[in-house]
């Protein structure tokens, strides 16, 4: 991803023009009107804008495509009011028809260059630059589709609404995988509160400086300690490198997250939680309940439990689940053998690892989960297998140089106040300071009032910091982008 | 009843808190945002001495292909307003990101460069090479290339880790130094236009330099924070070299003394041993030359004179340059290579700058350190009398009289104190009474040395090897020299582009040179073929063959030229205000310097920034090297 597509054009949150141009233009209009339809005109038209800021001909693509499930949800609402069976054909016209252009944009030069690996036939191989968010609309639209055949949700009658759905520019590029079901009520009737606004303020914020302050410092080291491509990588700037990206991808795509409920939250939608501290899991299949729950549970909803789930060939569903859950972030082997690698340690896990994690002290289970997670990311970083077998050997010393090297020293001593802080918010602080601090308000006022002026004082302080890192940072990617 | 009271009153609090941090939000993206709008847009960074991203035209194509936003979005970004100083508080932020430590600064190599590629591909080999030696294991990837090739310095050892640029400092990704300086000549006219060719070629230019990066802030120099340029080098480059520098000998005979000094940079003498492995060694590569000379060339050890002083100030610590100082000593060397007592430094009138120097190091890094650790700038001036002149490097004519010591030399230019510039040839007629006259050939390390040479020689040639366009042993020879000087720093003897410029001077047509043409007062809009003193037509006879092969470079030559008389003009119109500027500002070269310090490093000259941009853009008339 990062390799392949270079710099992307996108309108992304962390952006001066977002922050100080669009939102503030987007808030006075959206407020300045009373109802809920000119409101949400406010937002499709915004929406759009924010989409076309990257690469306006995608919008008809999106466009598009909220229209023909549109469509099919009308078709499934008709056909199940007459109970009819065609039902299904709703279904499967929008699961062809999105997985149809997802596999066109993102799967068809890798599927194209493998047939020619395997077969030793020249088919033409050709990719595509990929419409950004092209990943996220399409799981949703898909989820919106499913939901009404299975009657979870109710069928919109009204484009614009369901166009809103899909286009919401909060979540449009980078998730969180939102589901219709969630935002379904949401988006004809929204009821403004003055606590879901300074909500949405603090987590757009902690978002940001998430992404700006730890994720790009961080992300820059990892890049510059994982970048070799002459001399081999020592086994100190392996490990850093790796840690360091842990450190990035987290903080990266959890604050994006975190910037789209922050935003939802200051228009007024409720969207779920996307992280939940996953580097404190103590297994496998807990980091995956904790790390982008939008995309584990659509796998669990809309494939694993359609097929069998743990009732018929759990092994079979597994494997499915876990290839697609690795080949969603990428076309290269190494998302797959990325999402096969979670997918086994889940499965071991189930199996008989569980137990014995429930019955040794839980810092066993930490550490086990922390390696698993850094030979995760590891096979996640490289799309080059070469660099990837590299990487690893370094790693274990296996290069034939000294295991340590000054530059990664420098650069670990450079930032390492920044270092701390990431392992320090990798566990949930903020979280236990602000339920401390939401429940002195009815014990002392002059311990909750100090609390919150220290809060602002903080979150002004992320704002600032972030917007002057901003003006002189060129290296500003989001992961998650071109998923 | 008193529960429901606390509770009435904590859900008030809750709401003032609420309101509160929404407020403040609210109030904030707004006032910045309108800041924004209504605050005048900066065009210039004075800070990194660039013109700015400018607000691109809006047209349909340009936004349907999302060309239009992101250029808005860099122009919207570049242009905040107060930029510099938000800049300056990011490079703090920056720096308070962890503890001090060294930061490892790639420099790309960004004119493409044969041996570089070469080199990455003699480590590639190197890397697949089943068995390495066993030194290798414990030297890692450098010097197994010195032991598989044979004694070929490695060069670029982990450059992989090294060739990442910005170490811990994401502001130096978007230097502009480190930015392609000029877009590569195309092949056919750079190898053949001589002069014209020869400024785009290598520009002098730090990333001209075949070189591993700069380290700064694990170093100490003089006791203070220093960045220090590591040496990569190559062998068969250094080789070439000395064979050329023979070839000169061989062809001017006996009756003139060839010198040759390269000269070793800070790297050498001041870099901590841990960091041993990312730096070759100089020495090694000077005695390497060395040893290649033949014909009786006659090699000048100014590394043994400059190792003995190193506690004293003779290189700066934020420029890639030696000081007057370490000049100095490489001077008393070269006497006694000639068979002369060197003056004493006492002999010379020592003056120290007012203003700080921050110099070249700092305009590629951007980093703090370096501003933070400025240098003293203190130069020795001769006390005999000397006359110094100004030549055109194209044509050579005179085109005005050079105070050699330029004292008005200011901010990153400030090594544009001696001689005023690169892009110029000098003349300096002394009156030592020796009568030896030396031809010296440098880049901009003999800026500072030429003038010392005052005291030795009759009358001074220098020759910056990157700008000369014409045959170099037909000039020594027309000028009588009895002294021929080669000086360079390590690193530029190890670059391809300047040694393909002694190669140039060596196998340019030959023709009656010029050196004492009368001042021209109009610009020299004439065809080039006069000013070399003879009929048109004659010249035409002489070297149909070569101008035949040259085409019509010769041509080519003119526009640019005429260019730079109407940059000269526009610069003297724009400093003249300037309380610095003296009369002599007439002098290109000096008025172009600070314009062209453009790639250089933040240079406090504001005024001629702007008047940049036509004369990079056209790439041409490159009065003045921006690494002077």
């Amino acid at each position: 991803m990062r390799q392949k597509y270079g710099e992307v054009l996108a309108l992304v949150f962390s952006d001066l023009l977002f922050i100080y141009m669009f939102l503030p233009l987007c808030l006075a209009l959206y407020y300045f009107f009373p109802d809920t339809a000119y409101r949400n005109s406010v937002l499709i038209i915004f929406s759009l804008a924010f989409y076309s800021f990257g690469e306006p001909v995608w919008v008809l693509l999106l466009i598009g495509s909220a229209l023909v499930d549109y469509l099919n949800g009308l078709f499934i609402a008709r056909c199940r009011k007459r109970r009819s069976r065609a039902a299904v054909l709703g279904v499967i016209m929008s699961l062809v028809i999105n997985l149809g252009v997802l596999i066109l944009f993102k799967y068809s030069g890798f599927i194209m260059e493998n047939i020619n690996l395997a077969t030793g036939l020249s088919l033409p191989v050709k990719y595509f630059t990929l419409p950004i968010g092209i990943s996220f609309y399409t799981f949703q639209t898909i989820s919106y589709t499913v939901d009404v055949y299975c009657g979870r949700a109710r069928v919109q009658r009204n484009f614009f609404d369901f166009l809103l759905y899909v286009s919401l520019f909060f979540q449009l590029v980078a998730g969180p995988i939102v589901r219709y079901t969630t935002v379904a009520s949401e988006i004809s009737r929204r009821r403004f509160s003055v606590f879901d606004m300074s909500r949405g303020v603090e987590r757009f914020i902690f978002g940001l400086g998430k992404k700006v302050i730890i994720a790009n410092s961080l992300g820059s080291i990892a890049d510059e300690l994982l970048t070799f491509e002459i001399a081999p990588v020592s086994t100190a700037a392996a490990w850093a490198g790796i840690i360091m990206f842990s450190f990035q991808i987290y903080y990266d795509f959890s604050g994006y997250s975190d910037m789209a409920i922050g935003l939802g939250l200051m228009f007024g939608f409720h969207f779920e939680e996307n992280f939940n501290y996953p580097y404190i899991s103590k297994s496998a299949s807990e980091f995956w309940r904790r790390w982008h729950i939008s995309l584990g549970s659509f796998f669990r909803d809309y494939v694993y439990i359609p097929m069998g789930g743990n009732r018929r060939h759990q092994v079979l569903n597994l494997a499915v689940v876990w290839f697609l859950t690795g080949f969603w972030h990428g076309a290269s082997w190494n998302y797959i053998f990325w999402g096969l690698f979670w997918g086994f340690l889940v499965a071991i896990e189930k199996l008989f690892l569980r137990k014995v994690l429930d019955k040794i002290p839980s810092l066993f289970g930490h550490l086990y989960l922390l390696a698993a997670a850094a030979a995760g990311w590891t096979l996640f970083y490289f799309e080059d297998l070469g660099k990837l077998k590299q990487c690893f050997f370094g790693m274990f010393g296996r290069n034939g140089i000294p295991i340590s090297d000054e530059i990664t020293m420098s650069l670990i001593k450079g930032s390492c106040f920044v270092i701390i802080a990431a392992a320090v918010f990798s566990c949930p602080v903020c979280r236990i300071f602000s339920e401390k601090t939401e429940a002195l308000a009815s014990k002392s006022a002059f311990a909750y009032t100090w609390a919150k002026i220290a809060e602002n004082i903080v979150l002004v302080g992320i704002l600032a910091v972030s917007s002057v890192l901003l003006v002189k940072q060129s290296y500003n990617p989001f992961l998650y982008f071109r998923y | 009843m008193g529960y429901v009271r606390i509770n009435l009153k904590a859900d008030v609090r809750k709401r003032a808190a609420a309101i509160i941090t929404t407020s403040v939000f609210i109030a904030l993206i707004f006032g910045v945002g309108i800041a924004m709008l209504i605050l005048e847009r900066p065009t210039v960074s004075v800070a990194e001495n660039r013109d700015l991203e400018t607000m691109p035209v809006f047209s349909v194509a340009s936004y349907l292909d999302g060309s239009f936003t992101a250029k808005f979005d860099k122009y919207f970004t570049d242009t905040v307003p107060f930029r510099d100083k938000l800049n300056e508080y990011a490079a703090v932020l920056e720096n308070a990101k962890g503890l001090p430590s060294p930061q490892f600064y790639g420099v790309e190599i960004v004119n493409e460069n044969e041996d570089y590629g070469e080199i990455i591909d003699s480590i590639e080999s190197a890397l697949t090479e089943p068995v390495l030696p066993e030194e290798s294991v414990k030297h890692g990837a450098e010097t197994s290339v010195t032991s598989i090739q044979g004694g070929q310095s490695g060069a670029v050892p982990n450059s992989g880790e090294l060739s990442v640029s910005g170490t811990g400092n994401p502001a130096a990704e978007t230097a502009p130094p480190l930015t392609p300086v000029s877009p590569e000549v195309p092949g056919t006219e750079a190898s053949q236009s001589g002069a014209a060719a020869g400024d785009e070629e290598f520009t002098g230019d730090i990333t001209d330099f075949l070189n591993n990066g700069i380290l700064v802030n694990g170093v100490k120099m003089y006791g203070e924070k220093a960045g220090i340029m590591l040496f990569g080098g190559n062998d068969k480059q250094g080789q070439r070299y000395a064979e050329l520098i023979s070839s000169y000998k061989r062809e001017l005979g006996d009756g003139v003394n060839v010198y040759n000094m390269v000269v070793p940079t800070s790297v050498e003498f001041y870099l901590p041993k841990k960091y041993a492995k990312y730096s070759n060694s100089e020495k090694r590569e000077i005695e390497f030359i060395y040893s290649k000379l033949t014909d009786g060339v006659i090699p000048v050890d100014a590394y043994s004179v400059l190792e003995a002083h190193k506690d004293e100030y003779i290189y700066f610590r934020t420029d890639h340059h030696w000081s007057d100082l370490g000049a100095y000593y490489a001077y008393t060397a070269f006497c006694n290579a000639i068979g002369q007592t060197p003056p004493p430094l006492s002999d010379y009138t020592a003056k120290t700058k007012e203003e700080l120097f921050v110099g070249s190091l700092f305009g590629y890094t951007n980093d703090i350190t370096l501003k933070n650790n400025p240098d003293t700038f203190t130069y020795y001036m001769t006390k005999s009398p000397f006359k110094g002149e100004t030549y055109n490097y194209r044509t050579l004519t005179l085109t005005e009289a050079n105070p050699i010591y330029h004292e008005y030399a200011t901010g990153s230019a400030m090594y544009g104190m001696f001689l005023g510039s690169d892009g110029i040839h000098v003349k300096i007629t002394t009156s030592a009474g020796t009568g030896r006259k030396i031809v010296m050939f440098k880049e901009s390390y003999g800026n500072a040395f030429a003038p010392y040479l005052i005291d030795s020689f009759d009358e001074i040639y220098v020759i910056d090897i990157r700008y000369f366009g014409k045959n170099a042993v037909q000039y020594i020879k027309d000028v009588g020299a009895t002294d021929v000087l080669f000086i360079n720093n390590v690193f530029a003897a190890n670059t391809s582009k300047l040694i393909d410029g002694i190669e140039r001077l060596l196998i340019s047509p030959t023709g009656t040179v010029i050196v004492t043409a009368p001042p021209e007062t109009t610009p020299a809009v004439s065809d080039s073929s006069d000013v070399q003193g003879l009929p048109v037509g004659q010249v035409s006879q002489t070297q149909k063959t070569q101008q035949a092969q040259q085409g019509q470079q010769t041509q080519q030559t003119q526009p640019p030229q005429t260019q730079q008389n109407q940059q000269v003009k526009t610069t003297v119109q724009q400093t003249g205000t300037a309380p610095a500027a003296p009369v002599a500002s007439a002098d290109p070269a000096v008025t172009a310097a600070p314009v062209q310090t453009t790639q250089t490093a933040p240079a406090v000259t504001a005024p001629p920034v702007t008047s940049a941009k036509p004369q990079t853009e056209t790439g041409s008339a490159n009065a003045a090297s921006p690494a002077q």
